[in-house]
């Protein structure tokens, strides 16, 4: 049954409820599919894989041009295009997918591979490590960096950091502003630069080729796009190698069983991204007062897609908090669903295969270090150790 | 079999073509396209019900 539930105080951020989120999203979608939070200056959940589906895939009755992240980013810009409407958003997409198309995406593994190998040959003969500084976080990094066809200096690393990883874990919000004038700042003198010096093949300069409707991008969307396009695939990939990473060093026989059909690794990333969604959850604006599963929605309210919910949504999935290395289960929405997929997810999907294959090659045999479990919620350490020989 | 991607549903997971690439391409966006006449060789069948089942979006429709 369909109440007008009250979910309280349910925060899809809190690292207590992700820590236990096969109970806590079990409990929304049996008790109350579409519940209302308070936190956040409120909103309301989809937490089942059909309303999530609906929900998203309805760009006319559900906006993402108020803005998508929930809580905001702290800095006030758009993060483009994830939060825009048409027509800007099919033009956005119509520019940068050819870019991040199976094809183009194909043509990067061998610099995915040489740039994991070289991070991995730096750690095989320690004998320890924490992955999550070591492959995790530099991996996506040098790759979209060199995609941007920027230069990486001190400052460059500290902002990405604040920013970045700094978002939720609490640093102060003076701090992450200043690290976003930073980052802003360095963006425009590199948008400069490819006016100054035309026809590079970097995605920077791509943006300065496009239009929506006819009409040349303004320089705002341009410095937005471009920070979203460095920004975006750089802690949710982190997270999504470092959980993969970790599902193998405390799941033996499945780093066994990769090991031994190769081929598995395309379940072992799916499985992980469906189990462990980087992505937890982002929301829409009702533009109009609606329904979802029987729930008024009034317009100007906030949805929230919580992914990792419809991910666990036993309609869907049957068994769905057990990761199942015999299967795929594509149909997960980590990378979100309807018009606003995850434009970089083919290029996510490459590192985060990419990833386990060079641990793999050089250091087939982990396991966590001693000390409790780091989990696999938390952007954190990912300290393991092996018999270096 | 016949099969066939519903252009308007499709917004390039890319999970057709990664696991039945004989049978789904890409077009320059990345949107799965139907290679050939959307006939499906008894062989790839299989590959293609796998494929029906892993598109987020639901969009790819397989009749016998």
């Amino acid at each position: 049954m369909t109440t007008t539930g009250r979910a309280q105080a349910f925060d899809h951020n809190d690292h207590a409820m992700r820590a236990r989120c096969a109970e806590a999203y079990a409990e929304l979608r049996d008790h109350c599919p579409v519940s209302y939070s308070d936190a956040w200056g409120g909103f309301w959940i989809a937490s089942r894989y059909e309303d999530v589906y609906e929900v998203g895939r309805d760009v006319e009755r559900f906006a993402s041009g108020p803005g998508v992240m929930l809580p905001p980013v702290g800095h006030g810009r758009p993060l483009l295009p994830m939060d825009s409407d048409p027509p800007e958003h099919p033009e956005y997409k119509r520019l940068l997918l050819p870019r991040f198309a199976p094809a183009a995406v194909a043509g990067m593994e061998q610099d995915v591979r040489d740039l994991a190998r070289g991070l991995v040959e730096g750690i095989a003969g320690r004998g320890e490590a924490d992955l999550y500084e070591t492959l995790c976080k530099p991996l996506p990094m040098l790759l979209i960096t060199r995609l941007l066809g920027i230069e990486r200096d001190e400052a460059f690393w500290a902002w990405t950091d604040t920013l970045i990883y700094g978002r939720v874990d609490g640093t102060d919000a003076g701090e992450i502003r200043a690290a976003a004038d930073g980052l802003y700042g360095f963006l425009a003198s590199q948008i400069a630069d490819r006016r100054a010096n035309p026809g590079r093949d970097d995605l920077i300069s791509l943006l300065l080729v496009g239009d929506v409707e006819g009409r040349p991008y303004r320089e705002d969307e341009i410095l937005d796009l471009c920070f979203f396009l460095l920004i975006a695939g750089l802690e949710n990939t982190a997270f999504g190698i470092r959980a993969t990473l970790r599902h193998l060093a405390v799941e033996p026989a499945h780093r066994a069983a990769v090991l031994a059909d190769p081929d598995l690794v395309h379940n072992l990333v799916e499985q992980s991204l469906r189990l462990y969604a980087p992505v937890t959850a982002l929301c829409r604006t009702a533009t109009r007062t609606t329904e979802v599963a029987g729930q008024t929605i009034g317009e100007g309210e906030r949805v929230l897609l919580l992914f990792g919910s419809a991910n666990r949504d036993p309609a869907v999935f049957p068994d769905p908090d057990d990761f199942h290395l015999d299967r795929r289960d594509g149909r997960h929405v980590a990378f979100g669903i309807g018009p606003h997929r995850c434009v970089g997810s083919n290029l996510a999907r490459l590192e985060l295969r990419v990833a386990v294959e060079e641990l793999l090659r050089l250091i087939p045999d982990f396991r966590l270090a001693e000390g409790p479990d780091p989990g696999w919620y938390d952007a954190s350490s990912l300290n393991i150790v092996w018999d270096a020989r | 079999m016949k099969v066939e991607v519903d252009r308007s549903m499709c917004v390039g997971h890319a999970q057709c073509m990664a696991i039945c690439p004989a049978v789904f391409g890409s077009d320059e966006l990345g949107y799965a396209v139907v290679i050939g006449d959307g006939s499906v060789a008894p062989e790839h069948e299989e590959g293609v019900e796998l494929a029906v089942d892993s598109c987020p979006e639901q969009a790819i429709r397989a009749t016998d």
